[in-house]
This record gives C-alpha cells, structure tokens and sequence, in this order.
C-alpha cells in the first residue's frame, strides 16, 4: 500500500511540476504547481515527516498558491487563459509522463520501500527544540519576516511615487 | 563508514531530484517572469523533501528545524518577489524577461 501511495503522490509531484512548464494560462499553471505541492505533502507524510507535510499544505498549498493567484488577477485578464479539452488533456499527459519518468528512474523502489526506514519525530520534541537550542534562529527568521514586509511595503511605494 | 551518497540518497531522492530538475528546466528556458518564480518555488521545494526525509531517515530534530526555516525563508522570497514581479508588470505591461538589461535598468 505505501508503495503504491509513494509512486501516486510522486506521480503528482512530478507531473505537477511538468504541467507548470507545459499548460498555457497561469492560473493553470497555478494549479498545477499546487499539486505538485500536495504530492510534496504526500511524500513529506510518507517519509513520517509529519510536522513538514502540514507545513507544507499550510504554507505552500494554502498561503502561497493564493498570493500567486492574487499576483495574477493584479495582472488583468490577458493573463488568463482559458482551459480547455486540450489543456486537460496535456496535464493528464504531464501525469502519466511523470510517473514513466519516476519508474524510468526508480526500478529498485518497489522493492525495498517501506516507510520503517524512516523514524517519526513527535510535535513535542520539535517544539521543545525549537524553543530551547534553535530560539535565537527562530528570532532571526522573525526579523527577516518582518524585513519582508517592510521590504514590500516599500516596493509598492516606490512606483506610486513614480 | 558511510560515504556522502549512503547519507544522502534514500527512496525519497529521486522525486525530489526530478522536481529539481523539473524546476531548473523551467528556470533555464522560461521567458514568463511568474512560470521561472514558480519553478524557482518548486526547486526549493524539492530541496525541501531531500532535507526532511534524511532528517527523519536518521531521527534527526535538527535537519527539521532546518526544513522549518527553508520553509519560512521561501515564504520571505515568495513575498519580495511577487511585488517585484507585479511593480515590473505595472511598468513594462508584460511580464516576460526577454527585454531586461541590467545596464540600463
């Protein structure tokens, strides 16, 4: 069963990212780069890291694929396009690619994959690291979050000046 | 004594090897501003699932923490850059890259 699922959601990752490169139209192209994210998920979750695959979902299938959306209705119409049989066709197509490329590439997988490889590390350890030994690296990434807002508060200004 | 490839290379490498390349292709061959930052998104990406699955491959916290502040520095980028992008978008009223020149700019 796990292999099954670590060639599905590597299909998506892989074909997901093909069909960002392949589709015509960028909300397409959005979308595929949010399955390609899911897969990622997928994987993350097989790999027992749990605490990644929501991460992931939170802050690059929910937050970030939205920004790109966003960035794309600022752009207007003309960066739409609209979706059709072809379209769906190809993405079906960038799929089974990616998943003849994964099976090109991983012949040995199916037989010695098993996800007891892979050790699970619980919520609680993570955190009490995070704000124990990683405390001063958490406040950085703070501030450099911060820095990012103030950095894009002050490109938008920039042109309205202009 | 296990070499660099016995440490790295688990089930979990080659998905995140292809979605590299994936994303390097489209960096190298794009002309769309926003396709090369998607796949800029998706290399990162991939990196990503390398580093968490050799963390948990050896229970390691530390290599989770490290995927943590990839994750919150891409958010970072994603930000500045979508802004660039749009400011960029606003000026020149397309978005492709086959008119920059860093001379002039």
């Amino acid at each position: 069963m796990d292999t099954v699922l670590f060639y599905i959601f590597s299909a998506l990752c892989v074909g997901g990212g093909l069909a960002v490169l392949m589709l015509n139209g960028y909300v397409n192209s959005a979308m595929a780069m949010l399955c390609s994210m899911l897969g990622l998920a997928g994987l993350s979750f097989l790999a027992n890291a749990y605490i990644l695959a929501l991460l992931i979902i939170m802050v690059y299938a929910g937050a970030i694929t939205v920004l790109f959306v966003f960035t794309i209705i600022m752009m207007g119409e003309d960066g739409v396009a609209n979706s059709t049989m072809k379209d769906r066709a190809k993405m079906f197509v960038m799929f089974l690619l990616g998943a003849c490329l994964l099976a090109f590439f991983t012949p040995r997988i199916a037989e010695f994959y098993s996800a007891d490889g892979f050790g699970l590390i619980s919520f609680k350890e993570f955190s009490a690291q995070l704000y124990s030994k990683y405390i001063l690296a958490v406040e950085v990434v703070g501030v450099l979050l911060l820095v990012a807002v103030v950095a894009v508060v002050a490109i938008a200004k920039e042109t309205r000046k202009r | 004594m296990e070499t660099v490839k016995d440490l790295i290379f688990n089930d979990f490498s080659i998905p995140a090897l292809l979605l590299f390349l994936v994303g390097l292709v489209g960096v190298l061959f794009k002309k769309n501003l926003l396709i090369i930052f998607m796949c800029i998104e998706m290399m990162m990406c991939a990196s990503l699932l390398l580093v968490a699955s050799v963390a948990s491959k050896y229970l390691s916290v530390e290599g989770l923490v490290l995927s943590f502040f990839i994750l919150a520095i891409g958010a970072c980028e994603v930000a500045i850059a979508l802004a660039v992008i749009i400011q960029r978008y606003k000026l020149k009223q397309k978005p492709f890259l086959d008119d920059v020149n860093l001379d002039r700019e």
